[in-house]
């Protein structure tokens, strides 16, 4: 269940529409290391965690990650705002044009549809989340990427805040770890098994 | 300790060691509660940051607990992503 705020995390500003970056951008909508893989990640995993506090963070960090895929929609969606199907051809995105026209669709920046492969579940706490950790840091790379190939300030800016959000987010999934190890030590509890001592 | 020395030496010797032994419980007393410099494991439970964390084991990852100490304004922590000025700056800001 969850309860839907009409704004958006953060706002999404252009200078100008800019159908070359949106094709680079919608990697983090719909590519390996995007918000939908995100979200989908850890809204899946929180099954399988053996305490509430794993579960909680799980759930809030995969509701965030909704949030972000919504702000990469809008911008992509600003990005490519007025364009013509002559400025997608221009851009190299004439195939989205094609196929979508100003419509989104879960893609890498080379095209390739989103797939879940991109993701895992183990049902192995520590697994998981050093999953969770990895994916946090090729996130925030993704983001330093992208960063390096715009000019547009606010992008920029936007951009730079969910980079800024993976850093959090590795932190606290870090901490869960820790946490995770010490719950999993104690019980002596490895991979499901318990050995009573 | 010879068994040959006087009493006089001996008191003073003992006079000594409470001594020392009162420097050293004073030391204790003053001294933060011990942990390493990560704050990875700590026996005394008084923020999270210093929490106890089970004996750290090889191949395993750890991160360094973070202490809630500073903290932006609400208005600058929703434009920055964080409301932790430590957290603000742990990788190069991308520009």
């Amino acid at each position: 269940m969850w309860i839907y705020e009409k704004s958006l995390q953060h706002p999404v500003k252009v200078t100008c529409p800019d159908v070359s970056f949106a094709k680079l951008v919608v990697t983090q909508y719909g590519g390996p290391d995007g918000e939908l893989g995100a979200s989908l990640r850890y809204l899946n995993q929180r099954y399988s965690m053996p305490t509430n506090k794993a579960i909680a963070l799980l759930t809030d960090i995969g509701t965030e990650e909704l949030a972000h895929m919504e702000m990469i929609a809008a911008l992509v969606y600003k990005l490519t705002e007025g364009a013509s199907p002559k400025d997608y051809e221009a851009a190299g995105w004439g195939g989205h044009y094609v196929q979508h026209n100003h419509g989104l669709f879960w893609t890498d920046a080379n095209g390739v549809p989103w797939s879940a492969q991109y993701i895992a579940c183990l049902g192995d706490p520590i697994a998981d989340l050093t999953e969770d950790m990895a994916a946090e840091q090729k996130a925030r790379v993704t983001y330093e990427h992208l960063i390096e190939m715009t000019n547009d300030p606010c992008v920029k800016d936007m951009l730079r805040f969910l980079w800024q959000r993976e850093v959090v987010h590795f932190q606290r999934f870090g901490e869960c770890l820790n946490d995770i190890q010490e719950h999993m030590g104690k019980k002596n509890m490895w991979c499901g098994c318990t050995v009573e001592k | 300790m010879k068994r040959n020395v006087d009493n006089a030496q001996v008191e003073e010797k003992d006079e000594q060691l409470e001594e020392k032994d009162e420097r050293v419980e004073e030391k204790d007393e003053q001294e933060e509660p011990e942990r390493d410099s990560m704050n990875m494991w700590n026996t005394n439970n008084i923020c999270n940051c210093q929490k106890t964390c089970a004996k750290m084991m090889l191949a395993h990852a750890y991160v360094p607990w973070q202490c809630y100490d500073e903290a932006f304004s609400p208005q600058e922590a929703l434009k920055k992503g964080t409301l932790f000025p430590s957290l603000y700056g742990a990788y190069p800001i991308p520009r």
